[in-house]
């Protein structure tokens, strides 16, 4: 018994990257042979086990996108498509498919835009993030974290020089140093802590139905709130039931949670 | 004689209330006392106590009447007076009668056979009257069936003239609804599912009942709360809601109860979790009555083996047959497209079509005959799709499948369709432009797994790293702290080196020196200085170049006793007066003025170690 249990081991753990590879190849087999719910059956069962991977992501969204194309739109394709999209860009160490998601991506927001233009409503798609957040994710958070190491021995020599030194040119320069070194340090590590903090705690989705109307926590629609676009990629700040909270820009509210697909990351 | 007659007398005096209570009594009522033609009515008899009662016939019914049925049944009561307990056994024979013919009839007599006797009862009136005389009843919405009247007809007002009103007649007892205690006294609501673990989708068949103590009356039920299925999909699996199904009769502690089906729902989980069912509440006139709260425990179905676009909550056991007219069409004509879904389980609404190029899916018209079979909900569902194809040749319509999870099975399966292929002729419809299509310009698939970026590590993950961050300011906090307690360190180390306690422990080594050398006049030069110091170092005097007595008057001013004082003095002069002598001095003299010496510079230390305030 135990002999049989031992070599069934191996036959076992080699079973899930086989059946893993099977749903990848038949999803790419129909995409190519242009039968999209083929491929997002095959696509979404390799989601449903937990596959985290940017190709098979940005191969979604490509199945949902062909949907739309082909005349077949069920509701809620183009949120889907953008999902598999910024997916794929959040997973990609590959720069041309994160290109490549991103030209998808602004495609897909911009039929967006267009379909709400006709509804007459103007929509931003795009909802920058504060300046801050933003200026975070500039350089990213090792770069900061490297930035504020520099600025801190800089900080340090500085500090030294202006003890020790006795000439009055190596004095001055200093204090220059100093005077540059102490805020650029602060300002460096909290970014990186910022950066850090995103990393570790931040939620996105994209919204995955055709509008999502706001609410407070009571469920009461936001008077004068905008109506989330489709496809908008929002920051889940809480959960609560079958309600998520979300921040999209300056808007702030609740949300039915399965009108949300939240974006995996590393 | 006369005595005789009165003692007669006494003697059937005491035994007639005797004879009284002995003798059984019977009660004859028919129920209900007008009837239509075809209908029937219940002739009852009870006797109390009936305990000895071994048979029961009724006088053939007049013509007009049949008897449809006959029963014999005993019931007990044990009741409590003035702390005696006594027990009362109630026969109750029941007819059946049913009406043939118009008129006004007489029933009976009952003749019953207690402990050998024949006992006669009355008779009763039954009217028969034509087919639809009677007024319509209204029915209860939630005793449509008048189950509870029955019970009050017959039961309840035959009851209620004997001495008590729990008599239980046998009744066929069903093992399966009775419980081992009643919520609620008289009457009460019990709620039950066939199973607490389901999988989304399941089918889990909940069942409400209601509770009736049999030798109660009737209870007014009014003002009903359905159960609350939030979480579930619910099917009716009765008709009628509004109908009361009577189930049977049940033992509940050791009483009788009629139990009757209120609602029956097949539920299906919409979601994984425990899942509550909240109970259904009724008024039953003497207060509210509810039924339990039951929780589920719903699983999704296993991820192994799943095949690639199951749907969670498809569950059950599905088939799938497709027509496809006409097979040769125009193009932009319309082929009808005719799936049925069929089989048991909550059945999707909603199909997955196999969408191809130059083929247009048009919503469907979908009719469904869905029904409970044996408390099993299922059926079929029949999607109708018109569907053109916009591309002339042969064209693939491709498979419609369903993939389910079969409980029963615990396997997955796939029902599955296959359209076939129709050809296309050329038609007048225009030709679709690609370019008008949307998103007609996504980028190529990928056709390879892997560009996932791993986890990375982060610098900033680690405390060391934080800390290497303010190291260099620390470094150098370090660095001026440091230097700053050096300094002060090697201040005081100088303070200590000129101190005039340090002064004098270099005199008094230097005294041991020349003690242990053998020139006399040195011994004095290091007993003068060591005293030097001793004053200035315990009396915060200096002595040195004040001259005879104005040494000691100097050290007494400063605190020193005038004896320790003149001591010093002397010694002083002693050291002084040997130490430039001409002849010099004695080596054991000089020695023992050193030894003195010492002995002073003691005294001076011992004075100011005690206070000074005290010696002065």
């Amino acid at each position: 018994m135990l002999v049989v249990s031992l070599l069934a081991l191996p036959a076992f753990g080699a079973e899930e990257p086989s059946e893993t590879k099977k749903l990848f190849d038949d999803g790419v087999h129909a995409l190519q042979q242009e039968r999209p719910n083929e491929a997002i059956a095959s696509f979404e069962a390799l989601a449903d086990r937990g596959v985290v991977d940017a190709t098979a992501s940005y191969d979604r969204g490509l199945a949902y996108a062909l949907r739309v194309h082909m005349n077949a739109e069920q509701p809620g394709d183009l949120g889907r498509a953008a999902h598999g999209f910024e997916e794929a860009r959040e997973l990609s160490n590959d720069s041309r498919l994160a290109s490549d998601a991103e030209s998808a991506l602004a495609s897909i927001r911009s039929e967006v835009a267009r379909r709400k233009a006709r509804e007459g409503v103007t929509v931003d798609m795009e909802q920058r993030a504060s300046p801050w957040r933003t200026l975070s994710q500039l350089l990213g958070e090792n770069a900061w974290a490297a930035v504020a190491v520099g600025f801190s021995i800089l900080l340090g020599a500085g500090l030294f020089a202006r003890w020790l030194a006795e000439a009055s040119r190596a004095r001055a320069g200093a204090a220059i140093a100093i005077a540059v070194s102490a805020p650029m340090l602060v300002v460096a590590a909290a970014l990186a802590r910022t950066a850090r903090h995103d990393r570790l705690y931040l939620r996105e989705a994209v919204v995955v139905s055709p509008s999502v109307r706001p609410s407070d926590s009571h469920g009461i629609a936001l008077p004068q709130a905008p109506v989330l676009p489709e496809a908008a990629r929002v920051e889940v700040v809480d959960q609560n039931g079958g309600w998520t909270e979300v921040r999209w820009g300056g808007l702030h509210g609740w949300v039915p949670a399965a009108t949300l697909r939240t974006i995996d990351k590393p | 004689m006369t005595r005789a007659l009165a003692s007669f007398v006494a003697l059937i005096l005491l035994l007639v209330p005797a004879l009284a209570l002995a003798a059984p009594q019977m009660k004859t009522s028919v129920t209900p006392g007008t009837i239509e033609v075809g209908d029937s009515a219940t002739f009852s008899v009870a006797v109390a106590p009936g305990d000895k009662v071994t048979e029961a016939e009724m006088h053939q019914p007049p013509a007009g009447l049949s008897l449809t049925g006959q029963s014999l049944s005993p019931s007990f009561q044990i009741t409590v007076n003035n702390g005696q307990l006594s027990q009362v056994v109630t026969a109750r024979a029941t007819f059946r009668i049913r009406a043939t013919r118009e008129g006004t009839y007489t029933l009976g007599p009952v003749t019953v056979v207690a402990d050998g006797a024949r006992l006669t009862s009355e008779r009763a009136t039954l009217r028969v009257v034509a087919k639809g005389t009677l007024p319509q009843r209204q029915p209860d919405p939630l005793d449509p069936f008048g189950m509870f009247q029955q019970f009050q007809q017959q039961f309840g007002q035959q009851l209620d003239q004997f001495p008590n009103d729990t008599l239980e007649p046998n009744f066929p007892i069903d093992p399966k609804l009775s419980l081992d205690h009643a919520p609620n006294a008289g009457t009460f609501l019990h709620a039950a599912v066939d199973k607490t673990q389901a999988v989304v989708g399941e089918q889990v068949t909940l069942s409400v009942y209601i509770y009736a103590d049999v030798t109660q009356s009737e209870p007014q039920l009014a003002d009903p709360h359905e159960v609350g299925t939030s979480d579930f999909l619910r099917r009716s699996l009765v008709k009628d809601d509004a109908s009361i199904e009577r189930s049977g009769y049940a033992r509940v502690g050791g009483r009788t109860y009629a139990v009757a089906l209120l609602r029956k729902y097949a539920l299906f989980p919409l979601h994984a979790g425990d899942l509550e069912i909240q109970p259904m509440r009724l008024n039953i006139g003497r207060g509210e009555r509810s039924s339990e709260t039951l929780t589920v425990h719903v699983t999704e179905p296993p991820m192994d083996h799943r095949p690639a676009g199951y749907v969670v909550g498809d569950v059950g056991h599905f088939d799938l047959s497709a027509d496809v007219a006409p097979r040769e069409v125009e193009r932009g004509a319309a082929v009808a497209v005719n799936v049925a879904l069929s089989g048991t389980g909550n059945l999707p609404s909603s199909l997955v079509v196999p969408t191809r190029p130059g083929v247009t899916w048009l919503e469907p018209d979908v009719k469904e005959d869905l029904h409970a079979d044996q408390d099993v909900w299922g059926g079929t569902r029949r999607f109708s799709y018109i569907v053109q194809p916009t591309k002339e040749g042969d064209l693939d319509l491709g498979d419609i499948a369903v993939s389910y999870w079969d409980p029963h099975a615990h396997a997955y399966g796939i029902a599955k369709a296959t359209l076939g292929t129709i050809h296309v002729k050329p038609g007048a419809a225009p030709v679709a432009s690609e370019s008008a299509k949307l998103l007609s310009n996504m980028p190529q698939p990928r056709l390879q797994m892997g560009a996932t970026r791993s986890a990375e590590a982060h610098l900033d993950d680690s405390n060391v790293f934080w800390g290497l961050l303010a190291m260099p300011t620390m470094l150098f906090g370090l660095a001026i702290s440091g230097r700053r307690v050096s300094r002060v360190v090697a201040e005081r180390a100088r303070e200590r080196k000129t101190s005039p306690a340090a002064e004098l422990k270099l005199r008094l080594r230097a005294l041991d020196a020349a003690v242990a050398g053998d020139d006399a006049r040195a011994i004095d030069g290091a007993s003068i200085r060591a005293l030097e110091s001793g004053a200035a170092a315990h009396a915060g005097v200096n002595v040195r170049g004040v001259g005879g007595e104005e040494v000691a008057s100097v050290l007494t001013r400063a605190g020193v006793s005038p004896e320790t004082s003149g001591q010093l003095r002397d010694l002083l002069d002693a050291c002084a007066a040997a130490r430039f002598s001409p002849d010099g001095a004695e080596l054991s003299d000089a020695r023992d003025r050193a030894e003195r010496s010492r002995a002073v510079i003691q005294k001076l230390a011992g004075a100011a170690d005690e206070g000074r305030p005290s010696e002065r």
